[in-house]
């Protein structure tokens, strides 16, 4: 029974729907084993005939996920197994870095979203609806565009965040991508999405696609359109063309690995102009369902801002979700936040010049790698899961147990059990090995530690024990000779040989 | 109660080698690859590595011995094979458990295998602990059978019930049962037909006919089984699902019913050594040849001698100390002797008699303390007819035990702190009993003139061959005393 307590004292298990089982460098462990990444971004044909051509990040080359497959760059992964929660997506789970509580949040990578769009709306509010489609072409064409999730945000944001303006300050470098306002999730697959208008013909391309250039220009952005979605294209129906993800693979069981089912999903926008007020923009309300989930109903369409009514961002709101990985008998059985380097770089700058609100105007001056700060600084970390209870003060943290004062040296022991004997997940197709998988959770590190507490234990009782001999009085007995020393001169003593050297 | 705090204080102690190998597990239980077999969540496998860890440490026979009279034989190389029967039974039981639960023909092949090998090795080292007398005619090999049958059968079955009960609530039963039926099978290599039959031949002394002690082979299945099962389900219920994170729960309740099932036996005799010792003192400051001191400075220096400040001289002395077991023979062995035998040499001392008595509280036989009974103890001055001689005994005991520290007596000189209770040993003509400890040292002088010698306790022994049957070397045969 002591043994079970002591397994529940130091583990998480049970306490919350998810538990933390493991933060590890992806990228150094990746590197240990001896497969190949071979993934490559290949964007979704319709998206690139609609949208014209996906460009990578500048100063990069690559898309972030394929920065993270061919283990350019250090990625902290941080995996969390599955305690009878459900899936987990950005507004579930967030994770942030910070001194004394969660300062700069960042944004772990997301599956990408298949979406059939569906706007519709009454007579007369035409033009609404091609307002709203329009912002939805653009917006997932960027998401094509650049391997990134649409978040929404200020105009400021989200044009350096798609790359469209460059940091702030004088330096235009985007290497790493450091000096952007906010960090922005990266797409682990390339997204797709079309636009079902039973009936009307497909929008004419006006203007370019932004095919002359490698890196992003207005016209990627103003020529966007979608394509008319196909008849299997709709919500439910798989994939017709397999699209690559960046692979994740577990250790928990060699061989065993099951794709996440890839499925269209239907955003459903109807407008209607039931709202008080003269100008379709004040009487315009919209309800917006996704996959038969009312993500808000009758809500007004333009909100007012401080120039002209703004119109709210319905793509922002459609929830995105965090990479899983399953098992044989566990589908969705870890969920695995993959955050990039660049990001961490920038959380750790900013919380060392003290003001983690503003972006740094420069980037990194020599190449850094953030991961490994955090991993030797894990009480920097907050991974915090959304209150379970709506009574609860604050989003309980899953780090905590790297923040253990009790074990006075992070000795990087991530999943807070006696037997730290979790697997891992790293992006590649084919699983780590056990071997990796006890370097990511330092097992040896552990042991170590184990057989050296038992042995400072042992060492503790017998001293413990052994304390009053110090306090104690020693018996003496008294003589007035000891026979059994033969002559000083026939001990051979050091001295004694010396002498008999110089006599000779 | 108070025998039970003594019996948990010295358990430890007794209980070393298991202790070592839980911290071993605790250190590299993690180490072990999550898609191992051993790593799996029904707990099966990793029962079984711990039963072979026991089966190599201490398992024994769950049975009675050969009658006393009756000396073994031993063969070096049949203990090693019937040990390796016996690690190779836990392993042929788990074949045939996994027969059952998951209907694996190659498990059954593997069964099979480990069986007849398992047989082949016992059979061949079964002359190791074989005695001579053979009081009923016949063959012992279709009782063998029948248990190695229905020990496979039992494993079958048990197999079969997790099978059933697979994914439910109720699967640690099979493998509680599974636990019971392994520690069960390591207890019953050296059991042999022929030794009952002895026994029953021989008879019982108050001439009852005798019959086999069963409780042990039932506490064997019965006590790690339900133990387990109440302990899973417990974690089920309390704190959340059983799986291989609970190796170390598993392994705890495993080696704590090997410390209760196979005991430790208690060693024939220890052997001890004494050291001769001298003070390493001298070159005191103060203290200048040819001067006198003042009455009131005490004596420092080489006239005192300090138990933790000697000096070893290379003249070691054996001296073999028996253990002597508290329990009455006619109730701890009740079978009639065969012969008359002639006992074993008392290790008689002039002084008294030199045993490891029993624990006062527990009546548990222990090998840390030697006690000698004092008897005809020659006063400390002695009138010749023309001479008087003064001669003195005293044993320095430089660590005193927690308990005696908190009791104060005796000291050396008058201006000296009070010792911790039996730190100071004078032997007079009033001490009757004298208890001696590992790293005690022993002070005979005459006449101020005195020999030291250190006490260091050895290794047991247990073979009662190698203890023999003459008179071990004693105390006297070195001090000179008497």
């Amino acid at each position: 029974m002591l043994l079970m307590w002591l397994s529940a004292a130091f583990a998480s298990v049970g306490e919350y729907s998810w538990r933390l089982a493991g933060v590890y460098d992806g990228t150094s462990i990746a590197q240990l084993g001896e497969a190949e990444s071979d993934f490559v971004w290949i964007p979704r044909e319709g998206m690139v005939e609609s949208c014209g051509p996906a460009k990578s990040p500048d100063g990069l080359g690559v898309f972030e996920a394929e920065a993270v497959a061919s283990r350019l760059m250090p990625t902290l992964m941080i995996v969390l197994e599955r305690n009878g929660g459900v899936d987990l997506g950005p507004e579930s789970v967030r994770v942030s870095l910070g001194r004394d509580g969660p300062e700069v949040m960042l944004q772990p990578m997301v599956e990408p979203r298949y979406l059939e769009i569906a706007v519709k709306g009454e007579e007369g509010a035409e033009r609404v609806v091609q307002l709203v489609r329009t912002q939805l072409e653009t917006e997932t064409c960027m998401e094509h565009k650049t391997g990134r999730a649409w978040t929404g945000h200020d105009t400021a944001r989200i044009r350096q965040a798609f790359l469209l303006d460059p940091p702030p300050g004088a330096d235009r470098s985007r290497k790493f991508f450091g000096g952007e306002l906010d960090p922005v999730p990266g797409l682990i697959g390339p997204p797709d999405a079309c636009i079902r208008a039973d009936g009307e013909p497909p929008r004419a391309a006006t203007t370019g696609r932004g095919e002359g250039s490698l890196t992003l220009v207005p016209t990627d952005v103003w020529g966007a359109s979608n394509r008319r979605c196909a008849a299997n294209e709709t919500a439910g129906m798989a994939l017709g063309e397999r699209s690559r993800w960046l692979q994740l693979r577990s250790g928990l069981e060699e061989g065993v690995y099951r794709d996440p089912p890839r499925l269209w999903t239907a955003l459903e926008i109807d407008i209607s102009l039931d709202g008080p007020g003269q100008d379709e923009e004040e009487r315009a309300r919209v309800d917006v369902s996704w996959n038969g989930e009312v993500l808000f109903a009758d809500e007004a369409l333009f909100t007012p801002t401080d120039t002209v009514p703004g119109l709210i961002d319905v793509l922002a709101r459609v929830p995105y979700r965090y990479p899983t990985v399953s098992t044989a008998d566990r589908p969705g059985q870890f969920t695995v936040l993959i955050i990039p380097d660049w990001q961490i770089v920038e959380a750790l700058r900013r919380l060392e010049a003290g003001h983690p609100d503003q972006a740094m105007r420069t980037p990194p001056p020599t190449v850094a790698d953030g991961v490994a700060q955090v991993l030797e600084h894990p009480e920097l970390l907050y991974v915090q899961l959304a209150a379970e209870s709506p009574d609860a003060e604050s989003w309980p943290n899953l780090s905590a147990n790297l923040q253990s004062s009790f074990y006075a040296q992070p000795w990087g022991y991530t999943v807070g059990e006696l037997h730290g004997r979790t697997p891992i997940i790293t992006a590649g197709t084919e699983p780590p090995t056990w071997d990796q998988s006890l370097r990511a959770q330092r097992g040896h590190v552990q042991a170590g530690v184990l057989a050296s507490g038992s042995i400072l234990f042992v060492v503790l009782i017998l001293g413990i024990r052994r304390f009053p001999d110090l306090l104690n009085p020693l018996p003496e007995e008294r003589a007035h000779y000891w026979p059994g020393l033969e002559d000083a001169a026939v001990v051979d003593t050091p001295a004694n040989m010396a002498s008999d050297e110089v006599e000779e | 109660m108070r025998v039970l705090l003594r019996n948990l204080w010295g358990a430890p102690r007794k209980n070393i080698d298991l202790i070592v190998v839980f911290g071993v597990i605790l250190c590299g239980v993690h180490l072990i690859p999550t898609d191992s077999i051993i790593a799996r969540s029904d707990l099966a496998p990793w029962i079984t590595v711990m039963v072979v860890i026991v089966a190599v440490l201490r398992a024994n026979t769950l049975g009675d011995p050969p009658p006393p009279a009756l000396t073994p034989r031993r063969w070096m190389l049949g203990r090693i094979l019937t040990r390796a029967a016996r690690v190779l039974s836990p392993i042929t039981i788990f074949f045939a458990y996994d027969t059952g639960a998951q209907a694996s023909i190659e498990m059954g092949w593997a069964t099979l295998v480990g069986a007849m090998v398992g047989v082949a090795l016992a059979y061949w080292g079964s002359s190791d602990g074989a005695t001579a007398w053979s009081p009923h005619r016949g063959v012992s090999n279709a009782w063998w059978g029948v248990r190695i049958l229905a020990t496979l059968v039992a494993a079958l079955l048990i197999g079969g019930l997790h099978w059933v009960f697979s994914a439910t609530f109720a699967v640690w039963l099979p493998v509680s049962l599974f636990v019971g039926l392994q520690m069960h099978s390591v207890g019953l290599f050296e059991d042999r037909l022929q030794t009952r039959r002895q026994r029953r031949a021989a008879g019982r002394r108050d001439g009852r006919r005798y019959s086999p002690v069963r409780f042990r082979y039932l506490l064997a299945i019965v006590g790690p089984s339900s133990g387990l099962l109440l302990l899973l389900w417990l974690h089920e219920v309390l704190i959340g699902p059983v799986g291989f994170g609970q190796a170390l729960v598993v392994s705890l309740h495993v080696l704590a019913w090997t410390a209760i099932l196979f005991p430790r036996p208690a060693p024939i005799a220890v052997s001890c050594l004494l050291h001769e010792v001298v003070p390493s003192g001298g070159k005191d400051p103060g203290v200048k040849p040819g001067a006198a001191l003042s009455f009131d400075t005490p004596p420092v220096g080489a006239l005192r001698i300090n138990p933790v400040w000697v000096r070893r001289l290379r003249v070691i002395h054996h001296w073999v100390v028996a253990v002597r077991d508290p329990r009455i023979e006619d109730l701890d062995d009740p079978i009639r002797p065969l012969w008359r035998r002639r006992p074993p040499p008392l290790s008689h001392h002039v002084l008294g008699n030199a045993v490891f008595e029993p624990d006062p509280v527990t009546q548990q036989p222990q090998w840390a303390e030697i006690t000698v009974r004092l008897k005809d103890q020659i006063d400390v001055g002695q009138l010749h007819q023309f001479n008087a001689q003064q001669r003195r005994m005293v044993v320095l005991r430089p660590f005193s035990s927690v308990l005696d520290s908190l009791f104060r007596t005796g000291r050396t000189y008058r201006w000296d702190t009070s010792l911790p209770r039996g730190a100071m040993m004078v032997v007079d003509a009033s001490t009757t009993q004298l208890s001696l400890r590992d790293g005690d040292i022993l002070i005979l002088s005459t006449e101020g003139v005195a020999r030291a010698f250190e006490l260091e306790i050895g290794v047991p022994v247990y073979d009662r061959a190698a203890f023999g049957h003459q008179r071990p070397p004693q105390l006297e045969d070195y001090v000179g005393v008497g």
